[in-house]
């Protein structure tokens, strides 16, 4: 038996090491072959502005001829096809199916993508921003051939600093095989981890009692396993790092002699083109630049981040099955199978419905997505804490505007103030209103009580939207019945949405109407359940009528009332149809609640980041709250 | 027995659910093209016939085109998720407003440049083009527009005002207060609706580009106190205006005037005689308002199974059949131009009016921006309107607000 959980380690140790192996390497290939292309494409961007530059200086040739010069004389140049702009028209091409057209002609429709990427690379010539071009003026794509790799790249055309079309030129690059050596290393490093384990396990590991601490087998032997797992992966990623710096000096190598030797055609030529690219003239110098030493940086940095979650990882899954866990997990499975099963849908549901969309929009808040650059990639739009950073640390309450001091509606701390005077009034009201109307009909001494109770749910069955753009209604200046009656008085009619207090009031006034029912229902529900016995010994001892609703009733309805607060607590917190409908915020934004708020910022100002870092913020909110109530109220169970 | 029994009753239902496999494929000879509208009724079902007709007309193509009513709440944002995941419609159809967004968000829809011929462009007039056209590409065809004309009661009003001084004089004459009649109403504090003041004024809520909000400029301010005059000193307009209360006070015969599109036509009773004119001459320019107009655009999406022939379709749907069969039997305001001097189209009144109301309009800025731009616009409005705060002051608080927002985007551009 005890044989048999030694093994499970060992081979557990093992398999985890060699998946963790693989996703190391795995990662090393990736960034060399990144590094590899990224090296490839400077360099096939670079021969295409030489060719473009080339082909706008030919005054001589034709172009076509100029075309035909200029793949003879590089062999890496596998075709040159230039594009007019307007009409979409090929005014140059040395490409096999071009051979017998008579120059321009019209590009056919199926090659359209040609065309498209000639009108993005026009779109971003012509936006520039403070003198620097917003978006990369070339684009380049890999064409996969059976015997050789071609990068496709396509180059904006200029005659006289003039945007007449593109350049598509075919270069050819080298493939790149990523040596063997890392596997030898593996193999060392193996036989030396297996070599320690031996060792272990020859020396019995009991149970460790310190002094003061005692040390389990189990936790002894995890620790070991650990330790000897972290040993070999740092030692590992060494080398990783180490193979990969070498390889990326390569990469360098590679792009300053192909720029030295342009360099020595272009000496005394125009350069602008490679400025055009965004390529620093720096970059034409000696490798010791330090626009390459931190190119060279920011690569490893992003190697080593990586191969540190993949350890994070591998350790994690290290523990799970060296410490038993995994098997624990297993047998709870195995036993509880039919449980398991019946909570799988529910499971299912919650992972689609509840789990999927909250951690989307967590992970959603570290970043700075907004309507504009969704379709960029994750790590791009990173940005870790800013968005929590901006709503929680913006402590400008007052704004100046025109010369007068005025309240930021929109600062958060305000909107959160405004969230907790909504919540808290409408409770109050809510409660307190359902709680005198229960007790009014828990008298049997009220005729038609069956009537009053259908009719003080009425609130409660209508959609509450339907109900709060009634109100929204009744509240209209001009028109609203509120007002006309106040007028039927003699009193002016009140500008109900003109300021933020009577503002407030219209929604207070709304969700009290929809919110009574509950409570009236659920405060009745707990008054039938107090026994009269108890009224009556009370009677008896001589209670009036308060003393026996303060010391009997309140406690009573106690167990029901708190889960009816804390649920009514979290709906009106994140009341967002009332708050919406009707005051919709006004005056100027003054009375919008967090969950209104979050909305305007995600869907009217598109800034969907920001909008998800807020709604986490209200969920922290309301955690802690729950979390809170939860303690008060069991203490005040245990103290009654 | 009871294992035999399950074993029958699994291997029936796996056969029962390949069934459909087999349905599918035997359909799927016939390469299916989708087309996503919002429209309802009778736009409905002329849309539904219109694309029957094209697809008879490609028959031995083996493609047909598909069209999908969807809800028009969510429709927007189902564009936004679903194309850039590549789902979604094949062609779709959608007001000018949003094509700004989409771009800028990308991997949305399509240029057109590359298919569309000048020769195919004559059919529209230079204004709808531009509404589709982006940063000098063209991003799609337009396929009718709507804006806001003069609409009145013709119980109330003998003949349509023709300048804003003949329009203050009778709406006062018309104002009783007591009862709760207006001689005008409309959504003055929508800039939606306050774009027909502002365009006049040559007012502009951007500049060239979107990138920079121009609100407190004083071609805007002299509009909005233009518009308060009509509600401050004159008196002619009711308070906190919606459409719901505008609507329901020229059904009641308690508005004479209002400012409204085509979607409202249908919702005004049967009892009330009314008539379309287009807005007035503003006395002090001796120019008209110009009402912000919205085209609706037929888009060719970026996931676009066949671009090509989706071309094709959308430049049917705009052509001289399609449009009269849009305009006559849908009530669209169709933008091929031609079609107007149909007979058809002639004897429609309505549907003149608002094409007399075209000439003035102004197409209304696609900026991906102008999303900004609404509801602070409508809070400084509102403080306008009820006092709070003087044109001005309102006006650049709403500008500080929108150039903060641009900046919260482009930030991350």
């Amino acid at each position: 038996m005890k044989a048999q959980v030694v093994n499970n380690r060992i081979f557990s140790f093992i398999v985890i090491f060699t998946l963790a192996y693989f996703a190391f390497l795995h990662g090393l290939n990736d960034s060399v072959s990144r590094l590899y292309q990224q090296s490839e494409v400077d360099k096939a961007v670079i021969l295409s502005g030489f060719t473009a530059h080339k082909m706008a200086g030919s005054d001589s040739l034709s172009l076509q001829d100029a075309a035909l010069n200029l793949k003879a004389s590089n062999e890496r140049i596998a075709d040159i096809k230039v594009l007019k702009l307007r009409g979409a028209k090929v005014i140059a091409s040395t490409q096999d199916e071009d051979k017998h057209q008579s120059f321009p002609f019209s590009l056919p429709k199926d090659q359209k993508s040609f065309f498209d990427e000639a009108k993005k690379i026009k779109s971003a010539y012509g936006k520039t921003k403070g003198g620097q071009f917003l978006n990369p003026l070339v684009s380049y794509q890999w064409l996969d051939t059976a015997s050789n790799s071609i990068l496709r790249v396509v180059y904006p055309y200029l005659v006289n600093d003039r945007f007449k079309g593109v350049l598509q030129v075919d270069v050819l690059t080298e493939p790149k095989a990523v040596s063997p050596y890392y596997v030898i290393d593996w193999f060392i490093l193996l036989v030396l981890a297996l070599a320690c384990l031996v060792f272990f396990n020859k020396k019995t590991l009991s149970n460790v009692n310190f002094k003061y601490i005692s040390v389990s087998k189990n936790t002894l032997n995890t620790s070991v396993y650990l330790f000897l797992f972290l040993c070999v992966a740092v030692l590992l990623c060494v080398r990783l790092v180490h193979n990969f710096q070498i390889e990326q000096s390569d990469a360098i190598n590679n792009i300053t002699e192909l720029l030295k030797s342009i360099e020595l055609v272009l000496a005394n030529t125009d350069m602008l083109w490679i400025n055009r690219y965004g390529l620093d003239m720096q970059r034409l110098d000696e490798v010791s630049q330090p626009f390459y030493l931190q190119w060279m940086a920011s690569n490893t940095q992003a190697l080593m981040a990586k191969l540190f979650v993949y350890i994070l990882l591998s350790s994690l899954l290290l523990i799970f099955f060296v410490s038993g866990s995994a098997a624990k997990t297993r047998d709870a499975f195995r036993e509880n199978r039919q449980a398991y099963m019946y909570v799988l849908p529910a499971m299912l549901g919650m992972l689609v419905l509840v789990f999927f969309p909250f951690s989307y929009g967590f992970i959603l808040s570290f970043t700075d997505t907004t309507m504009f650059n969704e379709s960029l990639s994750f790590s791009e739009r990173f940005v870790g804490f800013d968005n929590y950073l901006a709503i929680l640390g913006d402590f400008n309450l007052f704004k100046e505007l025109d010369g007068q001091t005025i309240i930021n509606y929109e600062n958060f701390y305000w909107t959160l103030f405004i969230t907790i005077c909504w919540t808290v009034s409408n409770v109050v009201f809510a409660v307190g209103l359902g709680l005198l109307l229960a007790l009014a009909l828990n008298d049997s001494r009220i005729k038609f009580r069956w009537f009053f109770r259908v009719a003080l749910i009425l609130p409660w069955a209508i959609p509450n939207y339907i109900t709060a753009l009634v109100w929204k209604g009744m509240f209209h200046q001009q028109f609203g019945v509120i007002n006309q009656v106040i007028q039927i008085f003699g009193f002016e009619p009140i500008d109900w949405f003109g300021s933020v207090f009577t503002s407030f009031l219209t929604g207070l006034t709304t969700n009290v109407w929809l919110g009574f029912p509950f409570m009236m229902v659920v405060i009745l529900g707990g008054l039938q359940s107090i026994s009269t016995d108890m009224y009556e010994a009370a009677k008896i001892d001589g209670a009036n009528r308060w003393q026996q609703f303060k010391y009997i009733t309140l406690p009573s309805l106690k167990p029901t009332l708190i889960p009816a607060v804390i649920l009514s607590v979290v709906w009106t917190f994140n009341m967002f149809n009332v708050i919406y409908l009707v005051s919709a915020g006004e005056p100027a934004g003054a009375n919008e609640i967090l969950i209104t708020q979050a909305y305007k910022i995600g869907f009217e100002k598109m800034q969907y980041a920001y909008a998800a870092a807020y709604s986490v913020v209200i969920f922290m909110i309301l955690l802690v709250y729950g979390v809170f109530q939860n303690k008060v109220s069991k203490v005040t169970d245990a103290n009654s | 027995m009871k294992k035999q029994f399950g074993i029958l009753v699994t291997g029936l239902l796996t056969l029962v659910s390949l069934l459909p496999i087999n349905l599918v494929h035997a359909q799927s000879e016939m390469k299916r093209m989708l087309v996503w509208h919002a429209y309802r009724g009778e736009e409905k079902s002329a849309f539904e016939n219109v694309v029957k007709r094209y697809n008879k007309k490609i028959e031995d193509k083996k493609i047909y085109f598909k069209p999908l009513a969807v809800p028009y709440d969510a429709y927007a944002d189902k564009i936004s998720a679903a194309i850039p995941r590549g789902k979604g419609p094949d062609v779709f159809i959608f007001a000018q407003d949003r094509l700004g967004g989409w771009i800028e968000a990308g991997n949305t829809l399509e240029s057109i440049d590359f298919y569309a011929e000048d020769e195919e462009l004559e059919r529209f007039p230079d204004s709808l083009i531009s509404t589709m056209t982006y940063n000098d590409t063209l991003y799609g065809l337009p396929f009718n527009f709507k804006m806001p004309a003069m609409i009145y009661n013709k119980k109330l009003v003998k003949n349509a005002p023709k300048t804003t001084d003949e329009l203050t004089a009778l709406a006062e004459k018309i104002t009783d207060k007591k009862i709760g009649r207006f001689g005008l109403a409309y959504e003055y504090s929508n800039f939606f609706f306050h774009s027909a003041i502002l365009n006049a004024f040559g007012g502009k809520v951007f500049q060239e580009g979107g990138l920079v909000s121009t609100m407190v400029s004083k071609e805007n301010i002299a509009s909005v106190e233009f518009m308060l005059k009509w509600f401050e000193q004159h008196e002619i307009l009711p308070a906190e205006p919606s459409s719901s209360l505008i609507t329901s006070l020229f059904n009641d015969g308690k508005a004479a005037i209002v400012f409204s599109g085509p979607w409202m036509l249908g919702e005004i009773s049967p009892d009330i005689d009314y008539a379309i004119a287009p807005m007035p001459i503003i006395n002090q320019l001796g120019k008209a308002m110009a009402p912000w107009m919205s085209v609706e655009g037929l888009y060719i999406s970026k996931s676009s199974k066949d671009k090509e022939q989706s071309y094709d379709f959308i430049k049917y749907l705009t052509s001289y059949e399609t449009a009269l069969v849009m305009g006559e039997k849908g009530q669209q305001l169709p933008s091929n131009i031609k079609v107007w001097e149909h007979e058809v189209m002639q004897k429609n009144t309505v549907a003149m009016a608002f094409k007399e109301q075209m000439k003035t309009a102004v197409p209304m800025p696609n900026y991906a921006q102008m999303t900004l731009m609404w509801s602070p616009a409508t809070t400084a409005m509102n403080k306008i309107v009820k006092g709070t705060a003087s044109p001005k002051a309102a006006l650049l608080e709403a500008q500080n607000s929108i150039s903060k927002d641009i900046m919260a985007l482009s930030k991350s551009h």
